[in-house]
């Protein structure tokens, strides 16, 4: 996995999550995108899910790949 | 643990301020909270906030500022049980300054918003933990309801020129349990409080 992206549709939109900030996803850094995919896989939560362009990985798979963007 | 598992409390020893800090308020058909699924039969706090499908912030799906009256602001909450039925009476009272049409118009919102969907309350207490109130829908399902109302709000102009001119506002509802908090920071909520351009 090289990256987490958002689709399109939903670049402009708004999700409040820890480090969000005043950023819509389409401007949330990768770091972030990945807290918010760890989140989604979490809860489980189908839109937060649906947000993202490709079926994300596991959650294993997130934290490393959280912590290989971290070390970037 | 033979009958029922309990849980501790014990939080490191440090101080903590009361009193709220910062308030908003949404329409609960608007917003969807995400929860993660319980650890060890415990439940966890709300990690994120994003409007629900149709809810827009150009046509209003906002997360709304109050700006009351500083240290003016409070959450009580009261907990009581007939048999195994438990409920927790929520009351959020804080106060508004200056009588006007603005306040007018505030309260005729919170009065039809009492009447017809409830209100969604969130806030950020000085101790800087933020709670949600009301809200409806839980990853992407609606909870049992929890319904805020306006009511048993008071006001007045004061007497003498130095007397508060301002609205009590009270926000109440009955619930099954106590606040779920928000992980977040306020400043991804204030996030939710802007259209984008």
């Amino acid at each position: 996995m090289d990256s987490l992206t958002i689709k399109s549709e939903y670049a402009d939109n708004r999700v409040a999550f820890k480090g969000s900030g005043l950023r819509t996803l389409g401007e949330q850094s990768q770091e972030s995108l990945i807290d918010l995919a760890i989140i989604a896989l979490q809860s489980q939560n189908k839109n937060l899910i649906n947000l993202f362009e490709d079926p994300l990985p596991t959650l294993t798979e997130l934290q490393v790949f959280r912590v290989r963007t971290k070390l970037k | 643990m033979l009958c029922i598992t309990l849980k501790n409390y014990v939080r490191a020893c440090s101080a903590v301020s009361g009193g709220i800090s910062d308030i908003a308020i949404f329409d609960p058909a608007d917003f969807d909270f995400t929860q993660a699924a319980d650890i060890d039969g415990a439940k966890q706090p709300y990690t994120a906030a994003a409007l629900r499908a149709g809810a827009t912030a150009a046509t209003g799906g906002l997360m709304f500022l109050i700006t009351f009256q500083q240290d003016e602001a409070e959450w009580q909450w009261k907990q009581s049980v007939k048999g195994c039925s438990t409920k927790y009476e929520h009351s959020f009272n804080f106060q508004l300054p200056d009588n006007s049409q603005t306040l007018t118009n505030f309260q005729a919102a919170l009065d039809a918003a009492s009447c017809c969907c409830g209100l969604g309350f969130i806030f950020r207490m000085n101790s800087g933990k933020i709670f949600v109130a009301g809200e409806k829908y839980v990853n992407g399902s609606s909870i049992q309801r929890f319904t805020l109302v306006q009511n048993g709000s008071t006001g007045g102009s004061g007497k003498l020129i130095d007397d508060p001119n301002v609205g009590n506002i009270i926000i109440a509802g009955n619930y099954i349990r106590n606040l779920n908090e928000f992980t977040g920071d306020w400043a991804d909520i204030e996030a939710l409080m802007v259209v984008v351009p």
